[in-house]
């Protein structure tokens, strides 16, 4: 991202902010897709992500560090996003198996298929966490930092939502009781 | 799926393999159309925040008398008439001066992967390990004889550990605060199964008896400040989604009300004479007093240093500690200054640790 663009967008040049926009909308879409699993709030977050930006760009010290400051917004406009009268159904693309390298294709999927399902199941507080550290790979401070939470915070936050993960995946799993266990 | 480690890395999988950059036809020309006829916000306006925890403890000196070693039973009648005074409300005795004591803060370890807690005399010596072990948000109670930590509270040497017993099933305790007379703690709590739930309770110093304060009704989180110092209310913050606002709530009847539209950094720390409660909004130290009124700030007189954290006030409120960052790190130091914005202490300097979780406490001698 060119810091110049920055400059002059900050100081009120809208071309300039249009460029800037261009050139980050795709890895906003990514980040908001997955954090909110609906295609139509993520783009209301990042329209509103975006239009906060303009809005504060004059606040923006260091233009360097203008895409951490964006997906800063971001993230707290996709929080806002829970507070949203407006309720859609999901639209999350089926996952593709391009998942890790193991040879059965077939428990890949599922696996994959599990972890989805987890994922849905997560609060957005926690889908932004785990975000933030398993596909932006922030380091724990960078995260918090995003959240403007303190450190500690952010660890358990991460460590929860995993284990929430790992809850539905580790149920999924599990075999079904049989009629006598059932009946107790 | 058998091990773990294997959800974080299919998770990390997962996400490469979903994330979707696709811009949707007239995306853009939505966003630009939204901003083309919008003005920017002027620069003292236009400043990011967050929403963390902290408080400063405080003390209520006791009556002194100065014994004197000539006319000693004059002396005594004295006193006998100032206990008498004093215990009736007839008149009051000046408390005595209150002196500031350690600092206490958390410093991040990379081999425990959380925090671990650390004492500094107020001129910046003296730095030492207190804890070993990993625990948050530590504050000294009202006497500066104990801290209060995350589930637990203990002698400020760290010994005598006492864990809080369990609120109610599912449910898990925050970052707690002492109430003036160190009797009571205010304390975050929340439930992961359940995230309407969380809130404020007051509970006993040893963690039993909570009773709710606060809902915060918003699937967020409602994390306490300061209590003020006659003890019938605590500041807090109120995190409802996108950012955090400065709340107070009445510790008698559980009323709230708005003390400050955010985005603000901090859960509000009350000055010891409880005309002020401070916070961060941008890159400033804001102080308004508990009514809303008098809101101004107090800019930090740095330029080459950004990002600070919440204040809190020294047990004579003469002084604020906080952490800030340096521009480009991601580790802070603790800092020092007069409320006033001038003579700015640095009591750590460790540019590869990231120090935070400050607070001020009482000297207890």
């Amino acid at each position: 991202m060119d810091p110049q663009l920055v400059i002059l967008a900050r100081g009120g040049d809208h071309d300039a902010f249009a460029r800037l926009v261009a050139g980050s909308i795709g890895r906003l879409n990514a980040i908001a897709r997955l954090i909110l699993h609906d295609y139509a709030l993520a783009e209301d977050a990042v329209q509103d992500a975006f239009v906060d930006a303009w809005r504060s760009l004059p606040g923006l010290r260091d233009p360097e560090r203008f895409q951490a400051w964006l997906t800063r917004l971001l993230i707290r406009s996709c929080q806002d996003s829970r507070r949203r009268a407006r309720r859609r159904t999901l639209e999350m693309p089926l996952p593709s198996i391009d998942g890790p390298n193991v040879a059965d294709h077939q428990a890949t999927f599922a696996v994959v298929d599990q972890i989805e399902r987890g994922l849905n199941g997560l609060t957005i507080d926690q889908r932004t966490v785990l975000v933030l550290t398993y596909y932006l790979d922030l380091p724990i401070a960078e995260g918090a930092s995003v959240l403007g939470i303190p450190t500690g915070t952010m660890k358990s936050r991460v460590h929860r939502a995993l284990a929430a993960l790992r809850a539905t995946v580790d149920a999924d799993e599990r075999p079904m009781p049989t009629t006598a266990e059932r009946t107790i | 799926m058998t091990a773990h480690r294997d959800v974080e890395l299919f998770l990390r999988a997962q996400f490469e393999a979903t994330a979707d950059p696709t811009v949707l036809d007239g995306q853009i020309d939505s966003v630009l159309s939204a901003t083309a006829g919008r003005r920017q916000q002027p620069v003292w306006l236009a400043a990011l925040r967050s929403y963390p925890m902290t408080t400063t403890a405080r003390s209520f000196g006791r009556p002194l008398s100065t014994p004197a070693l000539a006319l000693l039973m004059i002396l005594a009648l004295l006193i006998a008439i100032t206990a008498v005074g004093v215990t009736t409300g007839t008149f009051r005795l000046p408390p005595a001066p209150v002196v500031n004591g350690p600092i206490v803060f958390g410093r991040y370890s990379a081999n425990l992967e959380n925090t671990e807690i650390y004492l500094a005399r107020p001129d910046g010596s003296g730095i030492h390990r207190v804890l070993a072990g990993a625990y948050e948000c530590p504050q000294f109670s009202p006497d500066g004889k104990r801290l209060s930590v995350a589930f637990a509270t203990m002698a400020a040497d760290g010994s005598d550990r006492k864990p809080f017993p369990a609120l109610a099933p599912g449910m898990t305790f925050g970052c707690s605060m002492w109430s003036p007379n160190g009797q009571q703690l205010a304390t975050e709590a929340w439930s992961v199964s359940d995230p309407a739930v969380a809130g404020i309770f007051r509970v006993n110093a040893d963690g039993s008896d909570p009773v709710r304060l606060t809902s915060n009704g918003n699937n967020g989180h409602d994390i306490p400040g300061d209590w003020s110092p006659d003890g019938q209310h605590i500041a807090f913050s109120r995190n409802t989604g996108n950012w955090s606002d400065l709340w107070v709530v009445d510790v008698a009847d559980g009323a709230t009300r708005r003390l400050v539209d955010g985005p603000v950094f901090g859960s509000g720390s009350w000055s010891p004479d409880g005309q002020w409660i401070a916070a961060r909004v941008g890159r400033d130290f804001i102080m308004v007093h508990p009514d809303g009124t008098g809101y101004h700030a107090v800019r930090i007189p740095v330029t080459a240093l950004n990002e600070p954290g919440e204040p809190s006030f020294s047990p004579d409120g003469t002084r604020l500690v906080f952490n800030m960052k340096p521009l480009g790190s991601d580790n802070a130091d603790v800092y020092t200054m007069k409320i006033d914005g001038t003579d700015l202490v640095q009591i750590t300097n460790t540019p590869n640790d990231n120090e935070y979780f400050v607070d001020w406490g009482i000297d207890p001698n």
